[in-house]
């Protein structure tokens, strides 16, 4: 496989298709609390999981079925095999607003802890890592869905000002939003940098940013008054209106791609996405694509020394020390990471990409992180209360 | 109920695409950059030259793979750096230095530049040349490049220019220097050869430009100072970048990962001294190279110079600083 350029815009051919209508599906478990039972019958819309985190947004059955199995594969997920037919009753959402609408919302299945309200509200039209679509795709053909979900996120987060940042977009996009172009190369499309290129702070305060995909979900909900349980992902160079859970196997198939033995199956962009273990397991909400790697198609992470080539330290838009951080972490001195700034790690792989000794660098700053986050909670068990953000 | 699943996929964290950079490659390449220099050397000096650096490779090798053995460590002595450290350190021997020198100097770039601080990217100084360092502390006069090559048909400019003054190497054409018709340890006269390596793995992105740059800036700045000043004492400052081992440490010592700092204004700064340091020991100091020195000292500032690092993203403005 060639050197990446990180070049994010690859030039979008086609319309989006609608996604592959599976027997069984699969939905992640790992930051709700199931509602149902093994042997319940669902109808599409009903409410399966809750989410831990209050706001986050619940988990719905994208269709009629049973509920097979609850852990599967792993612990975390639920598995329901379409049988029967029905939906739940749409809502009315057309009047509800603020506060009200923020509460409903989370109902239907949208992460609300994004939408607090601010003065400036982002919306990050930058697809996130080289390879995904889905952004160029929904701002091309289904702005209007992109619109409404604003008119929603303003009525909840009620900004002053709106501004749209991308790549190529227009300032008439939604009325009268200001625009800010970037530049079309990972990692400008990170919250934490697009926010930075947009205002020229870092971490600053009074401040929401919504991808165009979680403007477009919103949206979905409003015109639909159903729970979201369909969203877009990228498969090879086609975006796919998926079913959430729909099963990896599923989507690849569609788009004839194989995965044998060794590939890494990767949900998620080349840089940050995660793994998947089975083609059993389904996307969700905020997925964005499914790519295959090939076994051997780089040169694997290994256990070797850091040379301190800095190479890390050239590349990292946190400009911390990825090499003394892994490093430190490796002799568990998580405290000596912190000095080296492993908390404002924004997580992009860049210094993996480029570690010429192949180390697992995020694997070692992740577990870093970790262990300070337990550390912190066993020193001050006051912050318990707020302390899970994600779960 | 956890169910094998039926085919097994790599698992791993992210990333999961690699830009290809390889610690062998490097190496490899390293070597690779320092081969026109080789040749020429051997073109120059003849077998002598040729039996030194084959020496110094192979004690450096086996002494290597021997201090894995003894420490119990798995054995890493096929990722080429042993290969390389005893080019480098075998570059900067006269090339007529006895068969005990080249062993004793090869073996203490292994051992007490590389394997006692526990192998790779752990030396705090640069491992040849804290080996030539030893070296030259202990045996000055087999060290000694002028009184080595006496029946070398050019002269060593530093020597000249330190012991007769400015006028014995005023007529020295630049294009001699360059062409590497004069004496300086074996590998490190062919400033042109040098160049084309460095240059090599400036371009492939193997090394880069911060701190050859800056070096090279730094000797070349404190010499124009020194010319300036004290107008008729020294030579040009060119004279200063083509002699000694200027070129050779600009492209393959001070770039040592290991004992260099990380971060652009660290390596900027950290070149930048190194030079001027080379300028001072050639002033007023008694060895008339003085880059082995310069770049020894530099070393040890590198953990100073590496606190002069920007403050991490977003930590400044919420106050949240833990550095
Ligand atoms: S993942 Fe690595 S390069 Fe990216 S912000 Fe974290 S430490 Fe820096
Ligand atoms: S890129 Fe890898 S080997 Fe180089 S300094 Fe960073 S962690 Fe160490």
């Amino acid at each position: 496989m060639p050197k990446s350029d990180f070049i994010l815009n690859i030039g979008l051919t086609g319309s989006m298709l609608d996604g592959p209508r599976s027997e069984q599906i699969s939905l992640d478990l790992a930051c709700f609390t199931p509602v149902v039972k093994p042997g319940d019958t669902v109808l599409a819309g009903d409410l399966v999981a809750k989410a831990k985190v209050s706001g986050q947004g619940d988990l719905h059955s994208p269709l009629a079925g049973e509920v097979v199995e609850i852990s599967g594969l792993s612990e975390f997920s639920m598995i329901i095999r379409a049988k029967g037919e029905g939906s739940v009753e749409p809502r009315d959402l057309s009047q509800t607003t603020g506060a009200e609408l923020k509460t409903i919302l989370a109902e239907l299945g949208i992460d609300t802890t994004r939408m607090p309200s601010a003065k400036t509200l982002i919306i990050n039209a930058m697809p996130p890592e080289p390879g995904i679509l889905v952004q160029e795709q929904l701002l091309r053909d289904y702005r209007p869905f992109v619109a409404r979900g604003l008119t929603a996120a303003k009525s909840v987060i009620t900004p002053s000002q709106v501004i749209l940042a991308g790549v190529g977009v227009d300032a008439s996009a939604f009325g009268s939003c200001a625009v800010r172009l970037l530049a079309p190369v990972y990692p400008n499309g990170l919250d934490p940098l697009v926010i930075k290129a947009v205002t020229g702070e870092e971490n600053p305060p009074d401040f929401a940013i919504l991808s165009v995909l979680e403007l477009f979900l919103i949206g979905q909900a409003m015109e639909t008054g159903l729970p979201c349980t369909q969203t877009v992902v990228t498969v090879g160079d086609k975006n796919v209106h998926a079913m959430i859970g729909t099963p990896l196997k599923a989507l690849l198939d569609m788009s004839n791609i194989t995965a044998t033995e060794r590939d890494r199956v990767i949900i998620g962009g080349p840089l940050r996405g995660e793994t998947a273990i089975s083609l059993e397991a389904g996307i969700s909400k905020d997925s964005l694509a499914v790519q295959v790697i090939p076994h051997g198609a780089f040169p694997p992470v290994e256990d070797n020394p850091c040379l301190n080539c800095g190479e890390c330290v050239l590349v990292c838009p946190s400009r911390i020390l990825p090499n003394m951080i892994s490093r430190t972490a490796e002799f568990r001195l998580y405290d000596r990471a912190r000095q080296y700034g492993v908390d404002a790690c924004m997580e992009c792989g860049l210094c993996g990409y480029h570690c010429t000794g192949r180390r697992p660098l995020l694997q070692y700053i992740r577990l870093a992180k970790k262990e300070l986050a337990a550390m912190d909670l066993t020193e001050n068990p006051v912050e318990k209360a707020e302390a899970p953000k994600c779960c | 109920m956890i169910r094998p699943p039926k085919t097994l996929f790599t698992v791993s964290c992210p990333p999961h695409i690699h830009c290809g950079r390889t610690f062998n490659g490097l190496m490899l390449e390293t070597i690779l950059a320092l081969m026109p220099a080789a040749l020429l050397a051997v073109v120059t000096y003849g077998f002598p030259a040729l039996r030194v650096m084959a020496l110094s490779c192979s004690v450096a090798v086996l002494v290597e793979a021997a201090c894995w053995k003894v420490m119990g460590r798995p054995q890493e002595v096929d990722n080429f750096n042993a290969l390389l450290l005893g080019l480098i350190f075998s570059f900067l021997l006269p090339a007529t230095a006895p068969w005990w020198l080249v062993t004793v100097g090869s073996a203490i770039t292994i051992v007490l530049g590389k394997a006692i601080f526990g192998g790779l990217g752990g030396s705090p100084l640069n491992a040849a040349l804290l080996s030539w360092a030893s070296l030259h502390l202990s045996w000055p006069e087999s060290m000694d490049i002028e009184l080595n090559m006496l029946g070398s048909s050019f002269a060593d400019p530093l020597a000249q220019l330190k012991h007769f003054g400015v006028e014995a190497v005023a007529n020295i054409p630049l294009t001699d220097l360059l062409l590497g018709k004069q004496v300086a340890g074996l590998g490190v006269s062919h400033i042109l050869a040098l160049l084309v390596g460095g240059l090599y793995l400036l371009l492939r992105g193997r090394i880069r430009w911060h701190m050859p740059v800056s070096f090279l800036t730094g000797v070349l700045a404190t010499a124009t100072l020194f010319f300036l000043v004290e107008p008729g004492m020294h030579p040009s400052p060119l004279f200063h970048l083509a002699t000694g081992t200027v070129i050779f440490g600009a492209f393959f010592l001070i770039t040592d990962p290991s004992s260099s700092p990380v971060g652009r204004i660290p390596m900027l700064a950290f070149g930048f001294l190194a030079g001027a340091l080379v300028m001072v020991v050639r002033v007023w100091g008694t060895h008339p190279d003085g880059v082995a020195f310069a770049i020894l000292l530099a070393n040890l500032l590198t953990p100073m110079l590496e606190k002069l690092r920007p403050k991490p993203f977003g930590l400044n403005i919420s106050g949240d600083n833990h550095a």
